[in-house]
């Protein structure tokens, strides 16, 4: 300790203190701000219609979005559910340390890349060279990049989890290691694997940089994974409110509100499992 | 090798192949730019991409481009430093002062549940923070903070006015302090918590004060807290949505002072790629994946050191 007076110490305490407490409330106000200027945004010129309508961000309403929305991320999902468990797999189960440290290398850049780069080389590769064009399947398949990290790390949490005495158990009965993996791993690693995916779920329906040039904009539904562009609820709020007409903004604020109520439910759905699953080990 | 040993690790390949693929395609779409451009790229913020109507004419190299085609990317580069240095040079304070106060001054329940809610703004899209810096933010900027820094500040050449918008360096920053912030704040109060339960008792009985407790603390983490400023930083970095709608939009011209309308690398790849579309040359979009290709440089290095510092990674707000 520096020789300080008494008095000098106890007011830099003092003053730590009232500092760290108010900003740690005015964070709290900031956070209150954005959210129910949202909210309160939405309400100002929201009508229920605009839930059950398609629209194309000057009128009409938001189904179509909120559809595009869900069959985005939802497939995004499916793909980078199955490869990230398998990736888990691979760093638990049937890893070398060569291999694994390799794969662990490639997710963490992976996680680390901005979602603009990961839309260009979407937009490169899976609209231009694989002819896809701005479609469901290219913008689902930009969005599991970006979802894959997530779902990789979750699931590798969740399998190292499961106690070391279940697998030793069935593999003392002769179990195969692949048995071993799909009935007592998996199958007890679930809940945690399943409020991941939720969570990748709803980072997933939040982006809209990797969809700009890979989905397109749809206002209505998509036909096909291909050769069909589709709409998203983050295209709604970025086209809505650059938009110089009163109802733009309305559903700009309708679709944020959206988004946040879907993507909050989803969290607190994800939470529940976690620490339902945690009661129940 | 069995079936199933065969089947899981090829698939568990595919992260690796995609990453590669990543690398691989944006050097190979950057080459003619690299060559046409050269090293001017990087001196030079005039970004313009030619008379797209007429005939290509082949420039240095032999690669074509269309007439009076010049690509720098010094505003991008620029716009994306300076908002996220700003950006950071406000979280790091805030982080620290927070975490102190939430791990001493405030009942360990309580310290709980705020700091789950600021957790929240990581739930926030980045579109969603757009649309608020653009109808709230930038409006109040304009009416009540920029004429005050104006008179107060404007002996300072950076903060000499006239301010004629909202939008700029100061909106892009201020939205990015709330993004990173879930980020630098969860890595930071954790590991502070986690020395805490073995510390407080001991140093507070030599007879300090908490708050010397807590920057006895904050010296033993300087590792991690640097770290968790790298993983921040990478976020800011590669932001796109937010800083887009907040940053003005700037296109050569470089910004004259913290009011002036700018440009990010990210912001300008979402909002340049439409005119690719019509250059027949493909030179714009060769110059769009070199500012890819170095934003991707950029922000991996900065994760990287603070994978490195703090054994973590962050994933849009999501600290794993």
């Amino acid at each position: 300790m520096k020789d300080r007076s008494a008095g000098r110490r106890y007011l830099l305490d003092g003053i730590t203190r009232f500092a760290g407490l108010a900003i740690s409330a005015a964070l709290l106000l900031a956070l209150l701000l954005v959210l129910g200027y949202v909210f309160l945004g939405a309400g100002v010129g929201f009508n229920p219609g605009m839930l059950i309508s398609t629209g194309n961000t000057t009128s009409g309403g938001l189904l179509n979005a909120i559809v595009g929305t869900w069959l985005l991320a939802g497939l995004a999902l499916a793909f980078s559910a199955f490869v990230g468990i398998f990736v888990a797999l691979g760093l638990t189960q049937y890893g070398g340390s060569r291999t694994s440290s390799l794969q662990r290398v490639a997710i963490d850049a992976l996680a680390a890349l901005p979602s603009m780069v990961l839309g260009l080389f979407g937009y490169l590769v899976f609209v231009i060279y694989l002819r896809m064009g701005f479609s469901l399947l290219a913008g689902s398949l930009t969005l599991s990049l970006m979802m894959l990290p997530y779902l990789a790390k979750s699931a590798e949490t969740a399998i190292s989890n499961v106690p070391k005495e279940f697998s030793e158990a069935a593999y003392a009965l002769g179990a195969s290691r692949w048995q071993v993996t799909t009935r007592v791993l998996l199958r007890f690693a679930k809940p945690l694997i399943i409020s991941g995916a939720l969570l990748a779920l709803s980072i997933g329906a939040g982006e809209t940089a990797q969809l700009l040039y890979t989905a397109g904009w749809n206002p209505g539904f998509p036909t096909w994974f291909v050769g069909s562009q589709v709409g998203y609820l983050t295209y709604v709020v970025w086209a809505g409110i650059n938009q110089p007409s009163e109802y733009s903004h309305a559903l700009a604020f309708a679709a944020s509100a959206v988004l946040i109520g879907t993507i909050l439910a989803l969290l607190a759905v994800s939470k529940w499992i976690e620490n339902k699953g945690a009661k129940n080990a | 090798m069995k079936s199933d040993e065969l089947l899981v690790k090829t698939v568990s390949l595919i992260p690796f192949v995609f990453l590669a693929a990543i690398f691989v395609f944006l050097v190979y779409q950057a080459v003619p730019s690299i060559f046409y451009n050269g090293l001017r790229f990087f001196t030079s913020y005039v970004w313009n991409p030619g008379m797209t109507f007429e005939q290509p004419v082949k420039g240095p190299f032999g690669f074509e481009a269309s007439p009076g085609a010049t690509f720098g990317v010094l505003l991008f580069l620029f716009g994306t430093l300076i908002t996220s240095a700003l950006a950071i040079s406000l979280v790091v304070p805030v982080t620290l002062l927070t975490s102190v106060a939430l791990a001493l001054y405030v009942p360990r329940p309580m310290a709980k549940v705020i700091s789950s809610s600021l957790q929240l703004f990581a739930a926030v899209p980045s579109v969603v923070y757009g649309l608020w810096g653009v109808s709230f933010l930038e409006p109040a900027l304009l009416k009540y903070v920029f004429p005050w820094s104006e008179t107060a500040l404007g002996f300072i050449p950076w903060f000499r006015g006239p301010a004629t918008s909202g939008s700029g360096i100061v909106a892009s920053a201020s939205v990015l302090v709330l993004m990173v912030l879930p980020i630098t704040s969860s890595i930071v109060l954790d590991t502070f918590m986690t020395y805490q339960s073995r510390l407080q008792a001991p140093i507070l009985s030599l007879g300090a004060t908490k708050a010397e407790t807590g920057f006895v603390i904050l010296r033993l983490i300087k590792r991690q807290v640097i770290g968790a400023t790298f993983l921040g930083l990478a976020r800011a970095l590669g932001e796109t949505m937010a800083v887009l709608m907040t940053c003005g939009g700037a296109i050569n011209s470089m910004p004259s002072s913290i009011y002036s309308p700018v440009n990010t690398m990210a912001a300008a790849i979402a909002s340049l790629l439409d005119s690719a579309f019509i250059d027949p040359s493909g030179m714009t979009l060769s110059a769009l994946a070199e500012v890819g290709l170095l934003l991707m440089v950029i922000s991996l290095a900065s994760s990287a050191i603070g994978k490195a510092m703090t054994g973590r990674v962050a994933l849009r707000g999501e600290v794993l």
